[in-house]
């Protein structure tokens, strides 16, 4: 018999590659001890092991047993060495009997259960957020888009990690081309560990070099529905909490899932709060440097005299006054993130305090000053995505540099730049800055008809 | 593939912009020898093009002007396309330098007019090698921005008590005269924005746009407060002293409740805004123009399969989107071009990158005379000279014009003839 030999082989050869690991597990079991089990005690379930396949091996002869184990859903039968070591390394048991080996599902998965978003939180609806399991996530998200067009396709990334990904989309509504775009950058991903999802939609966006995001990267099932229900893809991967959303445009980033709940006149005021809120944080300081180094005659000479006169004692210019009061405040938004809860507060009694009152008191900066670089953190803050607004952050530096050099004309001049560079960008094909971004898939409806 | 409603804004930015390239000045240089009755022989004249312009590119759904001279000879198609790359680089060059000036006139009289200059020609150069849609994205967010600024100045303009109607009654007086040509040159250069479809047509799947006789209704209003609104501000005869008169009107305009109390800084930030995109559309369709003359060598030489003329093959993700475009039409009759364009892209992938380069290369030595000249242009001409320019480009301009619309019908006659 010439399978008899190499089946022996891919066991032997399984135990010898696993044997040097502290949970690693062989044993024979059944009346007879024909049958033979390899699996890691870390990753697999005691219980399902001892009840599923321990106790029945003395209950019941060899082919009734056999038969037993094929008929539950995660056990296939294979004799594929490689396809067997990896599902073995993911928590699923071999199981030889005679000549056949089978791989039964054991895994055993902690994870921390279905928590309300953090990074995103809103007023009123669904708090739900992901989970680090992809199962539960798609559990989710399935219960929340109850349609047999939402295809999902599963993916393996990383060499090491084993990342399991799924891609999810509508059939009905999903752009083709742009479907397949993803699916080709997504199968030439090769990395050995993907942990998050910020580092996997590093891998498959166009430029290396760039500060607008053109994914969303969100834990909220509820925007992943609504986005899948516009023709989006959504990417989740196991082990992770986050889900990518592709492909998504500049005002994408500005929608908060409180805007379908709010009435209509409402949710559209909160939208342009939100711009308004972009253009302040972005431009005040580059203002606040042209309007006292370059030309002060464009404001009213009451203005133009308080800020003078507020600056009166500041001994330098306003470029370093500007640069040197962002800095600080960056600084304390960077450590009142990484601080431990405990002495969070002291950074801001800190900062907020001692910068604030004292700085303007010793003449370092002016009042005038710490009013702008509040507006500037506070208007960060309205922008509901978190990736967009450590782009406005880095963003209005840019713009004080321009102020800096070129004064009033080079905030005009670089803003129109940005507009030019974010018409220029497109997120998978889709036009990245677009006004009446909406009427993108009216128009294709139309083109259908036509 | 975009909609007609950039149809719109292309020909709302020149309307807009022609307070930069000089038309108040020729108008009201001959304000009492029939300026008025220009405007409206120039309306005329003006939407008449326009419209026989738009119906005949319309016939060439996607086809930019060097696809449309395809069928001429190249010793015709050649020189034809060179006239009018130099035009459109001048009018681009016109409006980058007028700006300086006036820049370094009203609000930075320290700022050295290399500077400026070389400002504004990074950001023109950069972005006029953007996509074709891209830059009609751009120009849309620009207009959306600033026509309300620019709505607001002139209302404030129309009701101040300062405006003298008597001075512009005076003007109307004068309508009876017989218009010179240079004025009508200058008038009509407010509905010059359909000439830009020459290589926007591209971007634009089919072309019936509606309600066009809001060009002619709407052209006649902006030529006639470009004209008149300045005379009330300066008077009859102290407007002539006025080289930018807008600019001057704008600073005696006081607005009260504003932070800014000058209405001249929002008008000349809403104007530099403007004219920025402007040059950049003008300076597009130069660079699309000069860019044909090699294309036609290279896809000689390698790829003939590829019947996808009317792809610009200048960038990759213009490809891309242009092929993610036509796939939401795939079921429209345009399905086979799109499925060709997808074919020639796939083969292509091998060498796309090098020859994504070398478009690059390209570009930027097309790009570079047009910089060192415009350059040149900042340095030597002073105000008067500069003025002579923008003038005489206003008199080529309407005979270039006409050019144009003759060879886009002999073009579309050839076409016919053959079909």
């Amino acid at each position: 018999m010439p399978t008899k030999p190499a089946e022996q082989r891919v066991d032997e050869w399984l135990s010898k590659q696993l044997c040097g690991l502290m949970d690693f597990e062989e044993r024979s079991l059944g009346n007879s001890q024909d049958i033979k089990i390899i699996f890691l005690r870390s990753l697999t379930n005691s219980d399902t092991v001892n009840r599923f396949i321990v106790l029945p091996s003395y209950e019941m002869d060899l082919e009734a047993y056999e038969k037993y184990l094929s008929t539950f859903p995660g056990c296939e039968e294979t004799q594929d060495k490689q396809q067997i070591m990896e599902f073995v390394l993911k928590g699923y048991i071999y199981i030889r009997i005679e000549d056949s080996s089978y791989l039964f599902d054991a895994m055993k998965i902690e994870y921390s259960g279905i928590t309300s978003s953090i990074t995103e939180a809103i007023v009123q609806g669904p708090n739900d957020a992901l989970t680090e399991n992809i199962e539960i996530n798609m559990n989710l998200i399935r219960r929340r888009y109850q349609s047999k067009d939402l295809k999902v396709d599963a993916m393996t990334i990383g060499n090491v990690s084993k990342t399991t990904i799924a891609i999810m989309y509508d059939d009905t509504r999903v752009d083709g081309e742009v479907l397949k775009e993803i699916k080709s950058r997504l199968s030439q991903v090769s990395v050995d560990i993907l942990q998050s999802a910020g580092e996997l939609e590093k891998y498959i966006s166009e430029h290396k070099y760039r500060i607008f995001p053109t994914t969303i990267v969100t834990e909220r099932p509820d925007r992943v529905v609504f986005n899948l229900s516009e023709g989006k893809i959504a990417i989740l991967m196991n082990t992770v909490g986050y889900a990518i959303i592709a492909p998504s445009v500049f005002n994408d980033f500005f929608t908060a899932m409180d805007d379908k709940i709010q009435l209509p006149l409402v949710g559209w005021f909160m939208k342009m709060i939100r711009y308004i809120g972009l253009f302040i944080t972005v431009t005040l300081p580059a203002f606040y440097v042209a309007f006292t180094s370059y030309n002060p005659e464009i404001l009213k000479v009451q203005i133009t005299l308080l800020i003078a006169g507020s600056r009166a004692a500041v001994p330098y210019p306003s470029f370093v006054e500007v640069v040197f009061m962002l800095l600080m405040m960056e600084f304390l938004i960077e450590a009142s993130l990484r601080l431990p809860k405990a002495i969070g507060p002291t950074a801001t009694t800190v900062g907020g305090l001692i910068l604030g009152q004292a700085a303007t008191q010793a003449g370092l900066v002016s009042n005038i000053m710490i009013i702008i670089v509040s507006a500037v953190a506070i208007s960060n803050f309205v922008i509901p995505l978190n990736m967009m607004a450590f782009t406005v952050r880095v963003l209005k530096y840019f713009l004080i540099f321009f102020a800096a050099t070129f004064g009033l004309i080079g905030i005009v001049v670089s803003t129109v730049g940005v507009v030019m560079y974010l018409s220029g960008m497109r997120s998978f094909g889709k036009p990245y800055l677009k006004m009446f971004a909406l009427d993108g898939s009216k128009g294709k409806g139309e083109k259908q008809n036509g | 593939m975009v909609k007609e409603r950039y149809y719109y804004y292309l020909y709302l930015i020149n309307a807009l912009i022609n307070i930069i390239n000089f038309v108040p000045r020729v108008l009201t240089g001959n304000r009492f020898e029939g300026a008025l009755m220009s405007i409206f022989v120039s309306v005329v004249i003006g939407s008449t093009l326009l419209i026989i312009f738009t119906k005949l590119i319309s016939r060439f759904p996607g086809e930019g002007l060097p696809q449309i001279y395809a069928d001429f000879p190249r010793v015709v198609s050649i020189p034809l396309l060179s006239i009018f790359a130099i035009l459109w680089y001048v009018s681009g060059a016109v409006t980058l330098v007028s700006f300086v000036d006036i820049t370094l006139r009203y609000i930075s009289p320290d700022l050295s007019p290399l500077y400026a200059i070389i400002g504004y020609l990074v950001l023109v150069t950069l972005c006029s090698r953007l996509t074709t849609e891209s830059i009609l994205y751009a120009l849309e967010i620009t207009i959306i921005i600033n026509v309300p600024l620019v709505t607001y100045i002139l209302i404030k303009a129309l009701f101040n008590p300062y405006l003298s109607w008597d001075a512009v009654m005076e003007v109307i007086t004068h309508l009876w005269t017989m218009p010179k040509y240079s004025s009508i040159a200058g008038a009509t250069f407010i509905f010059t924005g359909y000439v830009n479809l020459a290589i926007f047509n591209r971007a634009f799947h089919s072309m019936k746009p509606r309600h066009l006789w809001l060009i002619p209704v709407s052209g006649l209003m902006i030529l006639l407060i470009t004209f008149l609104v300045p005379i009330g501000y300066h008077g009859t005869i102290g407007v002539e002293h006025q080289v930018y008169s807008w600019f001057s009107t704008a600073d005696s305009i006081r607005s009260e409740f504003f932070v800014v109390e000058r209405v001249l800084f929002i008008f000349y930030f809403t104007y530099l805004s403007l004219s920025l995109v402007t040059a950049v559309i003008h300076w597009h369709i130069a660079l699309e123009l000069i860019k044909s003359f090699f294309e036609k060598k290279d896809k000689k030489k390698s790829n003939p399969s590829s019947g996808s003329s009317s792809m610009n093959s200048s960038s990759s993700s213009s490809s891309s989107s242009n092929s993610s475009d036509s796939s939401n039409s795939t079921k429209s009759s345009n399905s086979s071009k799109s499925n060709k364009s997808n074919k020639s892209n796939k083969s292509n992938k091998s060498n796309k990158s090098s020859r994504d380069r070398t478009t690059s290369n390209r570009d930027w030595w097309i790009l570079a005379p047009m910089v060192l000249a415009t350059l040149g242009m900042g340095i030597f001409l002073d105000q008067i000279k500069l003025e002579l320019v923008g003038q005489w480009f206003l008199y080529v301009r309407l005979p270039g014009e006409l050019l144009l619309v003759a060879s886009v019908f002999a073009a579309y006659w050839r076409r016919k003839k053959r079909a």
